[in-house]
């Protein structure tokens, strides 16, 4: 490559995506470029790694309950990655400001739904349904966050204390919904139409128990069309 | 006159099966047999005994059963009950309505396959549907056009749907968390979308950015959304205004990240609004606190910052000047700041002298990450 703008350019590339120059000495001729690390400012930038600071307004909290306030804004994090992924906010499929809005507020209400279902169902999930094991597996929040050792023995093994393949979110719904809904007749005997639930295996039944369902309940409905 | 089958003892020999004819003739009964049946296997027999009593016999057991219908049932129930005893169909209007109902059939059936209106719908109508959910919430055939209707009905209970849950979830001095996400759009023609800082990295689409505040729990509370090209901060004043007016809670502290509640934000919004607020220091204003002070004649004079001092892994408390909460003056008007602060422990704080700002700073120093 020769010309100082024609490398320039492509050093200008590896700038913008680095984000680093500020510790580079770089000097660039017509025919080649040359680039030293400026010690002194990466020294100084050294001094702060790990280093953060929390400030807050609050005078009646604990240190280490502003960190951990600080830190569980990761939950909102995960709701994100909920809507975005498990509940698809995208397509939205509609485009008038209000039907986006309102959308996007379905969601919001759908998570509701499936926050509270991930809370009960957490001992079939991969979730960590054993925060206060975990909680004190370290002695400060500063600490990298640990999991408790029952989900880390649910992740390792992928089956769950009571010995049922571990599900996620997604495939425990799929599971479920292989319980089925029958309309039953006998054969030759035309008014006979019986409402039949499929009998669930022990992990659905052990499902429903959590949730408080009873899904053999009859069901006074009528399937027609 | 009727046929029955009979079974006639017959001495140590086995009992011999007759099919038996028999009437009535004034006070007597007739009987007359019409075929010996004592050779045919037993099965057979009990089958022509169940015939004569008005029951089916079939050839093929696979023929006995017809199932006319199946619908997926199992998730349904599952989020149904949740749904409903978390109150949802009476959070989202007090009356019984169609409106109402198509709501609430189209938040679940989000939860169970995410999909668009018209498809939504098509699950929902009894002659496609493929759940039992919209037979089990009666809801008839729906048209793809009324969950749109359902949208802008929806949209004009979204203030009090979200006030009803920060009824529910929200206490005095809780801690909400607040974070904002973006979104991309294929089309061009919705106005909230623009071109802006993709928090997903995704190129040449415009997007809407929307805004969320959670309990400690990461229960989700209240949506909004922003035009796409709407910075962090900027999101934060309709979020205070939520919080104060719209929910009426007031002793209420925001938690945002170091991009979100800035010290302009929380100068010139929290601050006013009597809002607490937990956030963090940006990169640069952490390298001001371990600069010598700007003006040495301040008294008492504080020393600077030395982040080599800090112990890993534990948290210090520190107090500056540069970076004050609360009025100008130094009182405190946070409604969650009871008492003045108290300087704790930490090797930094052991240094210095609170002079009387009520914002405090912890600080961390991380044990994986020291280079």
């Amino acid at each position: 490559m020769i010309g100082k703008v024609k490398i320039g350019h492509r050093v200008g590339r590896e700038v913008n995506r680095f984000k680093v120059e500020k510790h580079f000495r770089i000097t660039i001729t017509d025919h080649r470029m040359s680039w030293s690390r400026r010690h002194d400012r990466i020294e100084a930038e050294a001094r702060f790694d790990g280093v953060y600071v929390i400030r807050t307004s609050l005078s009646d909290i604990k240190s280490e309950a502003a960190v951990e306030a600080y830190k569980s804004l990761s939950k909102v994090e995960r709701a994100f990655r909920s809507i975005k992924k498990d509940l698809r906010v995208r397509p939205f499929y509609v485009s008038s400001e209000a039907h986006v809005r309102a959308h996007v507020f379905l969601c919001l209400l759908s998570y509701y739904i499936e926050w509270h279902l991930r809370q009960r169902l957490a001992p079939l999930l991969f979730e960590d349904d054993d925060r206060e094991a975990a909680r004190a597996g370290r002695t400060t929040p500063v600490e990298s966050a640990k999991v408790s050792p029952d989900a880390k023995r649910k992740a390792d093994s992928k089956r769950t204390q009571d010995d049922f393949p571990v599900h996620s979110f997604r495939t425990l719904l799929d599971d479920l919904s292989s319980v089925g809904l029958n309309s039953v007749s006998l054969s030759n005997q035309v008014p006979s139409e019986l409402m039949v639930v499929t009998t669930p295996t022990k992990l659905q039944d052990k499902a429903f128990q959590l949730l408080g369902v009873n899904p053999s309940q009859t069901v006074p409905i009528r399937m027609t069309g | 006159m009727a046929f029955n089958i009979e079974s006639i003892p017959n001495q140590a020999n086995i009992p011999a099966i007759l099919l038996r004819q028999s009437w009535r003739e004034g006070s007597r009964i007739r009987k007359k047999t019409i075929a010996i049946l004592s050779k045919l296997p037993a099965k057979v027999i009990n089958d022509f005994r169940t015939i004569l009593k008005g029951g089916i016999a079939v050839s093929d057991v696979s023929q006995l059963l017809k199932i006319n219908r199946s619908l997926h049932h199992g998730h349904v129930i599952a989020v149904l009950a949740t749904a409903r005893r978390l109150g949802l169909e009476r959070l989202l209007h007090r009356q019984l309505s169609r409106q109402r109902q198509l709501a609430f059939a189209a938040i679940i059936s989000r939860v169970l396959a995410p999909d668009s209106k018209l498809a939504t719908s098509r699950r929902l109508s009894p002659e496609t549907a493929n759940t039992s959910l919209g037979a089990l919430l009666e809801l008839g055939t729906v048209a793809g056009n009324e969950l749109l209707d359902m949208l802008d009905w929806l949209l004009k209970r979204q203030p009090w749907i979200e006030r009803s849950l920060a009824k529910k979830h929200l206490q005095d001095k809780t801690l909400i968390r607040y974070d904002v996400t973006s979104s991309y759009l294929e089309g061009k023609s919705c106005p909230l979308a623009a071109f802006g800082y993709s928090r997903d990295g995704k190129k040449g689409k415009k997007q809407i950015i929307f805004g969320l505040l959670c309990t400690p729990e990461g229960c989700p509370i209240a949506v909004e959304l922003f035009s796409g090209n709407t910075a962090d901060p900027s999101t934060v004043a309709s979020q205070v205004e939520k919080l104060r007016k719209r929910f009426g809670i007031n002793r209420i502290a925001l938690v945002g990240d170091r991009g979100m509640v800035t010290t302009a934000r929380i100068r010139e919004q929290l601050d006013p609004a009597g809002i607490a607020w937990i956030s963090a220091l940006k990169s640069t204003e952490l390298r001001k606190l371990a600069q010598p002070p700007r003006n040495p004649n301040a008294e008492p004079a504080l020393p600077p910052l030395v982040p080599e001092a800090l112990v890993p892994d534990a948290v210090a408390e520190i107090t500056s000047p540069d970076f004050p909460g609360g009025t100008p003056d130094g009182r405190s008007q946070s409604p969650l700041a009871g008492r003045t602060p108290t300087q704790t422990g930490g090797i930094v704080a052991a240094n210095q002298t609170d002079i009387g700002t009520n914002c405090r700073f912890r600080s961390c120093r991380h044990v994986d990450r020291q280079s």
